[in-house]
Order: structure tokens, then C-alpha cells, then sequence
């Protein structure tokens, strides 16, 4: 009995805080958890807040900037103290900058991958470079980010010293798990219909989207997964927190999804070489820094063989897969990433910060 | 023949199809530990544990059933065709809805002296942008003052970046940076291709 009216509580809970969400908004920064790990915003342009975590100790010549998705908050790499990418990073001695996205508003709805990687990101990266008298940096992006990272790398290759992508959506004609179809069902004129009557893609949508993945997980399994782990030190703030995480989504902007669903997810542009941004064709080609592609196994939101032409796509000599056994956020919060992935991760760019 | 001996229902069972796989363990499960289980309980009077371990095994077995069950669902492209179908008639529905009642009360409301939807609108967005500046206000003021680092102001003189390329090649849109000393590269036009 006392295990029903456990998870009975942690549901509860769960439904109350999914119920707020869609009351009163999703992810903004006012209700980001604090922060693990101190920092200072040096610039603010664009859609932009440029974060900096000051290295522990002597620090590497290169900094990296890390790239999150867009659509939730990037509170996720930088959780709590010991589940922190951000802390893992900076306590290897790297100078870390993360690029904290300003949620689009309704006059944003123009904003496609052009404005956010020729503005945004080139902002950022000058922002980088001056800050820390360097030429060239290293850039990690996850998920989402890892494919603005990429672009990024393409577009400028000059500025990119490494480049470090996780979970990187690539190839869209991948059809083996749920979200390769689910994704992908929605035609160019729906996709179309949806930018033209929401302007941004609202935050309630994504969520809802993402939550209908795994149905049984978002309204059982993962409440009685948190009563069977009770007793382990620290888990229920990681679940908490984590919770919070889940429903930080922040609107969409229309241009960039309507990019996103019909040129990446319909027309496969970036594997063809046919993407365009501002312009100009994307050649991965020019990609010529090295290139770390981080891969998790058990990623059931970024299929892992999308990931996986990535060195066949780029210029650079020094580039190659990691495939690590871990899911798509495993391998920002799970402790077995933040031991072994990052240190790894850590000693690739050090490697190559001469 | 130096092979070893298999178990042989362990291979009967990986030989299956996965759903068929899941079926029966939910089977094994539900029919044949938790009741043994249920019933040593009972007759032998055996602890808690042993039970308890049934139960979740034929837990972990449903929630496996019912996530092969929606993958199956999921993967099956009649289903998306039918989700997109649905999705993009509501988002139609919707879409004629708003203008036709736009339509018809856009001069309506303002000559009773309501708002119109575009005005509640515009109000939450704003609202939403004060929170969010107050929300901006009360974590910058919690966080201590910020200040700009002298290199950001003062940015030096002998660095070289390749910024222009990245500001300028391939925009001509200009964001304004936070910090007054930020040095922007002048806007320039480039004249390709020009001959007398």
C-alpha cells in the first residue's frame, strides 16, 4: 500500500507540474533552477546571452563554446554540483562559454538556421575570441546544437579549432525508431499551415510532441521508477530537477522549423549538400577542424545511425565516431558519462589545444 | 564438436520476434512467478522480498509490453498518415476559425468598446515580456552586478579575428551588442564584378 500511495504522490506531483506549465508557460529563465556552477554573462545581442565559467586552475590555450538545442533550456548542462557538464569541463581546465537562447517572440517568427548561425553564433564566437584573445575556438553542440555547430564549422571554418558534436541529427531518412517516423510525418503544406497559424511553434506543442514518444514513460513509468529508486542518495533532487528540465520547452521559431521539417526532415538537404543558408550552399566539405562525433547507442530521440556519415560528409583528416552506451540525455546527466564521456571528451581537446 | 552445450529455451526464445519475446515474459511473468510467488507467500511464509521482486518483474513486463506496443503503433506508416491527416485538418479548422471570427468581430468589439483577440494578444505578450524582464531583474540583482570585462570594452588592438567574414559576408543585419565599448567592424558594401 505504501508503495501505491508513493508513486501516487510522485505522479501527482508530476501531473500538478505539467498542469502549470501548460497555465502559466514553459521554460523561461526566470524559472531555471540555480545554477550549479557560477557565471558571468559577457554579451547580449541577437537571440543570445553569452555565459561564461571561468576555468579551476591553469587553464587550456582553446575555449570551448557549447551550443545547446533551442528548444528547452540549457539548464540541463549544468544541473546540480557532480552532475554538471559545465563543472566537468571547466574543472579539466577549460574555459567554457555557453550561448544561453533567448526564447523567439512573436516578431522572432522570421528567424531561420541564417539568423541563428551567421548572427548568432558568429556574434558568440567574436564575443569568444575577444574575450579571450584567441583566433580560433573549440565548439561542442548537442543535439540540436550539435547541428547548429556543424554549420557553424562550415560556414566559418577559420574560427573552429575542434569540433565536438553529441547525438548530432544528420540524416533524416533513417526509419527504424518512433521519432524517425513521427517526425517525419508531418507534410511541407502541414508544416507550413502550423508556422502560419502559431507564427513560432508554441512550447506547449513541442512538449506534448516529445511526451507522446513514450507515452507509458511520461505518465507511469517514470513516477515509479522514482519510487523504486528512493533510496538511493541524491536521486530524487536529480528527478526533480530532471522534471523541471522536461518541461522547460520554449517556442520554435517558424522559419527555422519549417526549415528544419522541410529541408532537413523532407528534402534530407544537408546529406544531399542542397541546404542553404543566407544564401550560400552549406559544404560540409569545408569542415576541416578536427571533428569528435559523439554518438549515444541508446539515443531513442536522435537515431544513432543519423549521426553516423558524419566523417564521410567533412573535409577535416582528423575526425571520427564515439559511440558510447547511453541515451540522449544520458550523456549530459548520467554520472556514468560525466566520469568516463567528458573526461574522454576533455582529453580529445586537450590533445589538440597546442 | 567444441561447441558449447545451449541452453535450449534461452535460444527458442532469442530465436523469437521481439514482440512475440515480450509477450512471453509478460506470460511468464503474470501467470507462472508472481502467482508461485503469491502463493509461497501464503502457504510457506516466506518474507516480502521474494514477492515484491515477482511484482516488479511482471511491472517491468507490462510497461515493456505497452513500449513495444507504441513503437509498433508508432512505425507503422498508415498511423502517421492518419496522425498528419488529423493534425493538419484541426490545424486548418483552426486556422478558418480565426478568420472567420476575425472577421466578423474584428469592428464588432471596438464599436462596443471590448478588445479584439489581436488586442488580448498583444496584452499577454506583453505581460509576458514585463515578467520576464522582472523575472531577468530580480536573477540579475540576486546574482550581483555584472560588469563588462576590460577586454570587451577595451578590446585589443594587436588581435587579429576573422569576425568581419562572420558578421558581414553573408548578412548585412546588424545586432546591437549590450556593451558600449564593443567594437563593430564598419559596414562596408563589397562591389564584385564591377567593370567599365
Amino acid at each position: 500500500m505504501s508503495a501505491i500511495s508513493s508513486i501516487a504522490g510522485f505522479w501527482m506531483e508530476g501531473a500538478i507540474r505539467t498542469l502549470d506549465a501548460f497555465a502559466t508557460g514553459f521554460g523561461s529563465k526566470g524559472n531555471d533552477p540555480a545554477p550549479a556552477t557560477p557565471y558571468r554573462v559577457i554579451y547580449e545581442g541577437g537571440k543570445v546571452r553569452l555565459r561564461h565559467y571561468e576555468a579551476s586552475g591553469a587553464a587550456h590555450h582553446t575555449p570551448i563554446l557549447l551550443i545547446y538545442s533551442l528548444i528547452k533550456r540549457p539548464f540541463i548542462l549544468d544541473l546540480m554540483p557532480g552532475r554538471s557538464v559545465v563543472e566537468n569541463l571547466t574543472r579539466q581546465g577549460f574555459d567554457v562559454y555557453l550561448i544561453d537562447w533567448i526564447a523567439p517572440v512573436a516578431a522572432d517568427k522570421n528567424r531561420g538556421f541564417h539568423e541563428y548561425v551567421n548572427l548568432d553564433i558568429a556574434n558568440s564566437v567574436r564575443a569568444v575570441q575577444i574575450h579571450r584573445g584567441v583566433e580560433r575556438i573549440s565548439v561542442i553542440g548537442y543535439c540540436f546544437g550539435g547541428l547548429l555547430a556543424l554549420l557553424y564549422a562550415a560556414m566559418h571554418p577559420r574560427n573552429v579549432k575542434n569540433l565536438v558534436t553529441l547525438t548530432l541529427p544528420l540524416d533524416m531518412s533513417t526509419r527504424d525508431i518512433p521519432i524517425d517516423f513521427m517526425s517525419r510525418m508531418l507534410s511541407e503544406r502541414g508544416a507550413e499551415m502550423l508556422a502560419a497559424t502559431y507564427g513560432n511553434i508554441p512550447p506547449w506543442m513541442m512538449f506534448s510532441f516529445f511526451n507522446s514518444l513514450a507515452p507509458t514513460h511520461h505518465m507511469l513509468d517514470k513516477f515509479v521508477g522514482a519510487h523504486r529508486s528512493t533510496a538511493r542518495t541524491g536521486y530524487l533532487e536529480m528527478f526533480r530537477l530532471f522534471e523541471q528540465w522536461l518541461h522547460s520547452d520554449v517556442p520554435f521559431a517558424g522559419k527555422i522549423f519549417l526549415e528544419t521539417n522541410n529541408e532537413l526532415g523532407i528534402r534530407n538537404a544537408l546529406m544531399k549538400g542542397t541546404m542553404k543558408l543566407g544564401g550560400a550552399v552549406v559544404d560540409l566539405k569545408k569542415v576541416v577542424a578536427p571533428v569528435l562525433n559523439v554518438i549515444g547507442d541508446l539515443d531513442d530521440i536522435v537515431n544513432p545511425k543519423s549521426s553516423e556519415p558524419l566523417p564521410d560528409l567533412i573535409g577535416s583528416d582528423d575526425k571520427r565516431n564515439y559511440h558510447y552506451p547511453t541515451g540522449h540525455m544520458g550523456a549530459a546527466v548520467s554520472s556514468d558519462a560525466l566520469k568516463n564521456l567528458w573526461p574522454a571528451i576533455g582529453r580529445w581537446l586537450g590533445e589538440r589545444d597546442a | 564438436m567444441g561447441l558449447k552445450p545451449r541452453n535450449s529455451q534461452a535460444s527458442q526464445a532469442e530465436a523469437l520476434p521481439p514482440a512475440m519475446r515480450g509477450l512471453l515474459n509478460f506470460a511468464e511473468a503474470i501467470l507462472i512467478d508472481l502467482p508461485i510467488a503469491a502463493a509461497k507467500r501464503i502457504v510457506a511464509r516466506t518474507d516480502e522480498r521474494e514477492l515484491n521482486e515477482a511484482g516488479w518483474k511482471a511491472y517491468d513486463a507490462i510497461v515493456k509490453l505497452a513500449n513495444d506496443a507504441t513503437s509498433g503503433v508508432y512505425t507503422n506508416s498508415a498511423f502517421g498518415r492518419v496522425a498528419a491527416g488529423a493534425m493538419e485538418a484541426a490545424v486548418r479548422v483552426q486556422r478558418f476559425n480565426a478568420a472567420l471570427s476575425g472577421a466578423i468581430f474584428a469592428n464588432l468589439w471596438p464599436a462596443i468598446g471590448l478588445p479584439t483577440a489581436d488586442d488580448v494578444a498583444a496584452m499577454r505578450d506583453e505581460v509576458a515580456a514585463l515578467r520576464e524582464a522582472m523575472n531577468e531583474a530580480r536573477v540579475t540583482r540576486d546574482a550581483g552586478p555584472v560588469e563588462a570585462p576590460a577586454e570587451l570594452r577595451y578590446p585589443r588592438e594587436n588581435a587579429r579575428f576573422d569576425v568581419e567574414s562572420a558578421m558581414m559576408a553573408t548578412s548585412g543585419i546588424f545586432q546591437r551588442p549590450m556593451y558600449q565599448g564593443w567594437v563593430m567592424p564598419e559596414k562596408r558594401e563589397v562591389k564584385q564584378n564591377v567593370s567599365n
